[in-house]
């Protein structure tokens, strides 16, 4: 039977409770094919459950959810044969070398394209000589994202898979997303990071204590963003000078440093301050539990 | 290769273990083994080493070493009896097999492994099963190789010994390993720990060799000889008299109950982080 669907994930209403401990709760989510979706939340929020959920580690409460169009329990070996993972919990066979795991996923796949794995190791700038309990946790993440990424599967889904890298190396996974993504590939991407998931989503997923709060296109969350900018001039200027400036709020103005907020873009604010002399621009971005509040008052609307 | 499929992986990963155990094993069974023509071959020896025994209480001497006491100088099977299958081969074996089954599924499931491994596209049950394949052929290599080593040291020593009923002691003690080790298996598939699990199947086991053992002293306990998988590996002294099949098709019914429960029991529990 071919099933044709649209969503590669589709979940209806479904909700996972350990015990009474909430995990999720009535999740209802769509993943488009050849979308990267986000699935962004603070810790203990609930992605790991969704993710745990997909890939039938653990059985829903109620409710249920389609991959590929099928159901994630009762065809999860043919689903799993199409999906890579990346866990949030991430832990290895420690007395394994990089490329002894990687070779015995490959048979668990039934094979791999090596040069593949190796352009992709050769990106990363991991050694997969070497046994993986002398790694460090940034170069055992790399092992995962191969492992992920080797059969170049129609579905990613990973569970914070920067915990660890270098700058250059997310840029790195970066590029390896997009090309998953030209592929016509699907990726579901969990963060509990704005910027990462800003700068490689198409749409997101917001997560808060197991609801889903919105779900948004990146383009929509980035015309609202909010940040804390902190610039530094050479001399006092008034305060004055920046009140009322669009998008701008929460303005201090102390000993020639300016502390304030912006929603949106940072265009104004900045053609405003080129009028004085500036020595520094520092921008710091906000926790999440701020967008929350700004995004959507005390969390309650969905 | 050793990365082709989860039974090869297992038994590289557990190569350690199983050599470990091996020379525990075969180093104790050589001691006795090369003790036995001394005992033999010098009648005052021996009979220096049975009045010695029985100036123990009758039940203690029975609990520990069986009822084969009196063809100990003898029979070079009644002393390997005695001094190695009724205590020590088959706790060394249950112990082996206990740690072995709880590790394979609790312990990767504790070390956090088991997500991974299962985000592959294989079945919960294909795991089980080729987990259970290498304890199958690990015990059966520990039980051979035993074996081999007591053939060769008795031709060394001159000794005859009944090759079919050595067999059949060693088919019996494979069989009562993978009872315990099944049960420590199952038992990780239902959710308990690793530790749990170990402890569970190998207390099992000692209470088992217990209640056989006491069982011929202390008659309150003979109705529930029955129940002690022990009763069925050494009820009938294979080593002398040879396999009794019967006996050790309930040794194999319990193995079989406990790798359905080994399936049924993974296959539909969550697995925790």
């Amino acid at each position: 039977m071919v099933t044709v669907a649209d969503n590669v994930i589709k979940t209806e209403g479904l909700t996972k409770f350990y015990g009474k401990e909430r995990g999720i709760v009535d999740l209802n989510v769509e993943v488009e094919r050849g979308e990267v979706f986000g699935y962004l939340g603070p810790n203990g929020a609930g992605k790991t459950t969704t993710i745990r959920l997909l890939l039938d580690f653990i059985r829903p409460t109620r409710g249920q959810a389609k991959i590929f169009g099928e159901d994630m329990n009762r065809s999860s070996l043919d689903i799993r044969r199409r999906i890579g993972y990346v866990p949030g919990e991430l832990a290895l066979y420690e007395n394994m070398t990089g490329k002894d795991l990687l070779t015995y996923f490959s048979h668990l796949r039934n094979g791999v394209d090596w040069k593949y794995v190796n352009t992709l190791a050769e990106r990363l700038d991991c050694n997969l000589s070497q046994t993986i309990k002398s790694l460090s946790h940034g170069n055992k993440q790399k092992i995962a994202l191969i492992q992920a990424f080797m059969s170049k599967p129609e579905l990613l889904i990973l569970d914070e898979p920067t915990t660890g890298l270098d700058p250059f190396m997310q840029r790195e996974f970066y590029h390896m997303i997009e090309e998953a993504k030209a592929e016509g590939h699907t990726v579901f991407l969990s963060s509990h990071v704005l910027p990462e998931v800003e700068r490689t989503c198409d749409r997101v997923g917001i997560l808060r204590e197991g609801k889903l709060v919105a779900v948004e296109n990146v383009k929509d969350l980035k015309s609202r963003s909010l940040r804390h900018l902190e610039i530094h001039f050479a001399r006092p200027v008034p305060r004055e000078a920046f009140v009322g400036v669009n998008g701008v709020r929460d303005v201090t103005m102390e000993n020639g440093i300016m502390h304030c907020t912006v929603v949106g873009s940072l265009d104004a604010v900045i053609k405003a301050a080129s009028a004085f002399p500036v020595d520094n621009i520092i921008t710091h971005e906000p926790s999440l539990e701020e967008i929350f509040m700004s995004f959507y008052g005390q969390g309650d609307k969905a | 290769m050793m990365f082709e499929n989860i039974i090869l992986k297992t038994l590289r990963d557990k190569r350690r273990a199983m050599i470990g155990w091996l020379l525990i094993m075969t180093g104790m069974s050589l001691i006795y083994a090369l003790y036995w023509p001394y005992i033999r071959d010098n009648a005052f020896m021996g009979q220096m080493m049975i009045s010695y025994l029985q100036s123990f209480p009758a039940g203690l001497i029975e609990a520990f070493m069986g009822s084969n006491l009196t063809q100990f100088t003898t029979h070079a099977e009644a002393f390997l009896d005695s001094e190695l299958f009724f205590i020590f081969v088959p706790l060394a074996f249950i112990l082996f097999t206990a740690t072995f089954g709880s590790d394979v599924i609790a312990g990767e499931e504790d070390r956090g492994t088991l997500d991974l491994l299962l985000s592959n596209p294989i079945s919960r049950g294909r795991v089980v099963l080729e987990k259970f394949a290498a304890l199958t052929s690990y015990t059966i290599l520990l039980g051979a190789l035993l074996q081999v080593e007591l053939v060769i040291a008795s031709v060394a020593t001159n000794t005859s010994i009944n090759l079919f009923h050595l067999t059949d002691v060693t088919l019996s003690v494979i069989l009562l390993g993978l009872v315990f080790g099944s049960m420590a298996l199952a038992l990780g598939c239902i959710g308990l720990g690793p530790g749990m699990s170990t402890g569970i199947a190998a207390s099992l086991g000692v209470a088992s060799y217990f209640i056989n053992s006491l069982a011929t002293t202390f008659t309150d306990l003979q109705p529930y000889r029955k129940y002690s998988p022990f009763y069925y590996y050494i009820g009938a002294d294979p080593l002398i008299n040879g396999l009794k099949v019967g006996d050790a098709a309930v040794l194999l019914a319990l193995i079989i109950v406990a790798l359905l429960i080994a399936l049924f029991g993974f296959r539909r529990r969550d697995i925790s982080i």
